[in-house]
């Protein structure tokens, strides 16, 4: 019987408090070292790209040394830069057309994107929201191509463009990837989840199937028109081995090719050089490097929402 | 346009039409390319044939699974890769989401965006910095090693540490992708669970084993797969740092198909390649959801 | 206007994942008379709202043809049938403001500018949406919108108006005000107006004729009164009523004229029912009596009554229910007065025999 406790005596509003106290405390150092750690780790992340930034400032010749190594230009110079672009360069030597590098990464940035945003979208509309046969043979047809290893398709795809003498052309560089299969995909996903009453008050409405899809389904359906265009820009921006693949002549460099193409490692048919650069040129590559970074990393900052919901796409539910 | 008065035709047409394009620009550039590797694996398709390759049958395949010191080396190889890289491109991204989550807004999207960037830069930007970051003369590792006291490598260089550089160069690498999935399936975990777990006083230790963890497990399964998907077919280090060597010490499997192709224009052994890599994947994917496809809804 | 008329319509769904297939709307004969408002009643997954959207071009039957008014409309195009629906979820158009969510259908149709204009502020003059035309969905109240909805329909001016559970995503309150305006406006509009729901006040109170269905088939069609009074079959007695009609085990046997045996109880049988009843003597019925049909046999000092024993009395107010069973049947007794229960829970019920019904055990039709 004296084991009973008596309720009353037991002092709750006190126990209550220091329980308060002590989860209190143990949050805030588990906040504490969730920012040491998480800080930690984003400047090991974002180092390699503020290490790039700086050293394309610095003055890095043969004589450069282990002993040279600051974490901030303190003689920031920009002779990097105009090594790369050859702004100083004699008139007599023909210089790298790095305008035109720039211009075709915008183009293979841009016109597969467009071309793939419209034809993606109307059908992944098709496969999300309309009844038809074979609907589910062609569904099926599209994730098994998605599962394919790219280099399965690269091979004949380079050959082909020898059939179609295409090779080291604008055709070979753009056409292929004016249409694919993953937008497809992830259209379809992101169209489901419309209301598909919204879809057939339209038909009742007596809007044709063309105008249902451009009036009301491409409207609604604008974040993943934002998410798979931001995707596309920079996917088609860094894009490199296709480009590689399938062009010669410098004019039609892509920055990445460009880039790799002083680097040695490729860059155009038959050059299979190694890597043998050496520090004397490593100024004017990072330069080089910086301005391919630059573009994506702006659209990074003003995009980023749509970037940081597009990788959910397709991942998760619902 | 009669057919067009039906309602069900009608529907049916302009499905058709809304996939036209991309069927008939997949079927040339996609599926066409496709079927033409599973021919030419079967040819002796080369650069000195160009005009008449013929039928060889299995040959290329027997010479790719006979070839121990080449294929099986390379497959080794990209194992060994695959091996470094998964295990610390899933548990990392989930430790940093899991440390991510109970913060704010404002710190989640800074953190969020912090560990993203990188990984919207290309594969040669990377490749060149990080090549720098591990120079053996002047490189940034370099330096720190030796102010912690230790001793300058050679990275790259060595044929001994060329594997595991690049396997690091991976893990200083963007985990961005993985960190934003685990914390938007971190955030979707209903907060009465929890709540429900507190009332049946279960321990934080419990609370991630019992809840946290079987619920993300349909996300872990997707990071998993993907990942070892990726880490199978890469070969970015070895196409622009290493080319493959040096003493052969990083002959990821890509790397050796991307020779016989491009280097040797072997077209017919280099898609025998390609399709024996694709059903590696194949078979890898498949058994990784039967291993961890139960329950994969929640 | 038009009435509409289904002829042997069956319309089968596939599911391609599980490869099942159902029957939703099965054989259907049915004529939907012009210019009355029709109500479609069933429990979820009876079929009502496939028939609707057979209606309305959304699904196209497997067998069967509907005509709308003497055109046959089975395969073509919602916009050639000249009808307009409401939808539950209303399916405004998120991204247009009200104003071009009512022109939507009209300039589908190629109406003229100015009498979009015109038609569009008589239908928002009429539902008191004016103030609304510039507004998006978004910014709307649920009742508005369920408006703008109803308006969008009617700004079209069709022969048909279809409206698939319009009210169901309004509270209690506004639901019942609602009720009232679209009785008035189908009065003042007279168009055929086929309406589903699967809540029988709003079907009785609304339906000029009531269609109950039940697995795809059609179970009664009626008024209000003829299905409350009248029920065809067990479905429609259980369905229609709350609490829903009792229905009890009972026997008949012949003992001077028709009687039924409940229990040990035996009741008289109407003269007008016994005939019908001839044939089932001695045999098991079910026999229907809605819970107002039960009274306190000693509050009305009635000699022939039932022992029963009484589970639960709940006070509602105006009314009591009393919840009794008579062996394994559970039955409930609405009474709008105190009732007298024993002290050992028993209760003398009386059943009000001009009231009942019978049904055969088997086919669950209404015999008598």
């Amino acid at each position: 019987m004296d084991k009973k406790i008596n309720i009353r005596s037991i002092d709750w509003e006190k126990i209550q408090t220091e329980k308060f106290i002590r989860t209190k405390r143990l949050r805030n150092i588990f906040t504490i070292t969730a920012y040491i750690i998480l800080t930690t780790w984003a400047i090991v992340s974002l180092l390699p790209m503020y290490w790039m930034f700086v050293c394309s400032f610095k003055h890095i010749g043969v004589s450069f040394s282990i002993e040279d190594i600051e974490f901030y230009p303190s003689n920031p110079t920009n002779e990097n830069y105009i090594n790369f672009l050859q702004l100083d360069a004699p008139p007599w030597i023909s210089k790298r057309p790095v305008g035109r590098w720039f211009l075709n990464s915008l183009l293979i940035a841009l016109l597969p994107t467009i071309s793939n945003l419209i034809f993606d979208s109307m059908a992944g509309y098709a496969l999300a929201k309309m009844r038809f046969p074979m609907k589910q043979a062609i569904f099926w047809a599209i994730v098994m191509t998605m599962m394919i290893p790219e280099i399965v398709i690269l091979i004949p795809l380079y050959r082909m463009m020898f059939d179609f003498k295409w090779y080291n052309t604008y055709w070979a560089l753009l056409f292929p990837g004016f249409a694919g299969v993953g937008g497809i995909f992830l259209f379809k996903q992101s169209i489901e989840s419309l209301p598909t009453s919204i879809i057939e008050a339209a038909r009742v409405d007596a809007a044709s199937e063309p105008k249902i899809f451009f009036k009301i389904v491409l409207p609604l359906s604008k974040p993943i028109l934002s998410v798979m265009g931001v995707f596309g820009f920079i996917g088609g921006w860094n894009s490199y081995f296709w480009p590689y693949l399938v062009t010669e002549s410098n004019k039609l460099y892509t920055i990445q090719v460009g880039l790799t193409s002083l680097m040695g490692a490729g860059g155009g048919a038959g050059v299979t050089g190694t890597l043998t650069f050496g520090i004397d040129e490593y100024g004017q590559m990072l330069a080089g490097a910086s301005m391919a970074a630059i573009p994506v990393i702006i659209i990074f900052f003003l995009l980023q929402k749509y970037i940081i919901q597009g990788i959910t796409i397709g991942a998760l539910k619902g | 346009m009669k057919v067009l008065k039906d309602r069900v035709y009608s529907e049916w047409f302009w499905a058709y039409v809304f996939l036209g394009v991309d069927i008939a620009w997949s079927s040339v550039f996609l599926f066409y390319p496709i079927l033409k590797a599973f021919i030419f694996s079967f040819q002796n398709f080369t650069l000195e044939n160009i005009g008449q390759p013929t039928f060889v049958g299995l040959t290329n395949y027997i010479k790719i699974l006979t070839d121990t010191t080449g294929w099986w080396y390379s497959i080794k190889i990209s194992i060994l890769y695959t091996l470094g890289v998964v295990p610390v491109g899933v548990l990392l991204p989930l430790g940093l989401a899991l440390l991510i989550n109970p913060l704010s807004k404002k710190s989640q999207n800074f953190f969020k965006a912090a560990f993203y960037l990188p990984g919207v830069v290309s594969g040669v930007v990377v490749a060149l910095v990080l090549r720098w970051i591990f120079y053996p003369e002047v490189g940034l590792i370099n330096w720190i090693l030796i102010k912690f006291g230790g001793q300058p490598q050679t990275w790259y260089a060595n044929p001994d540490l060329a594997l595991f550089t690049l396997i690091l160069m991976s893990w200083i690498g963007s985990h961005g992708w993985g960190i934003i999935l685990y914390s938007a399936a971190l955030s979707r975990i209903p907060k009465s669970i929890y709540e429900a777990a507190d009332i049946d006083a279960a321990s934080s230790w419990i609370r991630f084993w019992k809840i946290t963890w079987p619920l993300l497990r349909p996300v872990t399964l997707y990071v998993v797969i993907i990942s070892i998907i990726n880490s199978l077919q890469n070969f970015w280090g070895a196409f622009f740092i290493t080319r493959g060597g040096p003493m052969r010490a990083t002959e990821f499997v890509n790397w050796r198909i991307y020779t016989t192709f491009y280097m040797e224009s072997n077209y017919s052994l280099a898609s025998a390649q390609a399709v024996i890599l694709m059903i590696i994947i194949a078979i890898l994917s498949i058994i990784n959801f039967k291993f961890f496809g139960k329950g994969v809804e929640y | 206007m038009a009435g509409i008329r289904f002829e042997n319509v069956t319309k089968i769904f596939h599911q391609e994942e599980t490869r099942k297939s159902v029957v939703a709307v099965n054989n259907l004969n049915l004529e939907i008379p012009d210019g009355r408002f029709t109500v479609l009643l069933g429990p979820s997954g009876c079929g009502k709202t496939t028939t609707l959207r057979l209606i309305a071009g959304l699904e196209i039957p497997e067998r069967g043809d509907i005509y709308i008014g003497d055109r046959r409309v089975t395969r073509t195009h919602p916009k050639e049938r000249n009808i307009a629906m409401v939808f539950q979820d209303y399916a405004l158009y998120p991204h247009m403001n009200v104003y071009n969510n009512l022109a939507f259908g009209l300039r589908n149709l190629r109406f003229p500018k100015r009498e979009i204009e015109e038609r569009v502020r008589e239908v928002a003059k009429m539902l008191q949406i004016e103030e609304l035309l510039e507004r998006t969905p978004r910014e709307l109240s649920g009742g508005q919108r369920q408006r703008v909805a109803l308006g969008r329909a009617i700004v079209r001016h069709p022969e048909v108006y279809l409206m698939d559970e319009p009210l169901s995503n309004l509270d209690a309150k506004l639901r019942a005000e609602v009720r009232i305006e679209l009785l008035e406006l189908q009065r003042k509009l007279g168009t055929t107006t086929v309406y589903v729901t699967h809540d029988q006040v709003e079907a009785m109170t609304l339906g000029d004729i009531i269609v109950v269905m039940n697995n795809g088939i059609i179970q009664q069609i009626g008024k209000a009164r003829d299905l409350y009074e009248r029920p065809a079959n067990i479905f429609v007695a259980r369905f229609i009523g709350s609490p829903p009609m009792n229905l009890i085990k009972a026997t008949i046997i012949r003992q001077d004229g028709l009687k039924v045996k409940i229990d040990d109880t035996l009741l008289d049988i109407p003269k007008e029912k016994c005939e019908n009843l001839e044939s089932y003597i001695d045999k098991e019925v079910i026999l229907g009596i809605r819970p107002e049909d039960i009274k306190d046999a000693i509050i009305l000092g009635k000699d022939k009554y039932i022992i029963s024993t009484v589970d639960v009395i709940e006070y509602l107010g105006a009314e009591v229910l009393v919840h009794f069973h008579i062996n394994s049947d559970k039955i409930v007794a609405r009474l709008d007065s105190e009732v007298e229960i024993g002290k050992d829970r028993k209760w003398r019920a009386y059943f009000d025999t001009k009231k009942i019904q019978f049904f055969d055990p088997i086919t669950e039709n209404s015999i008598a």
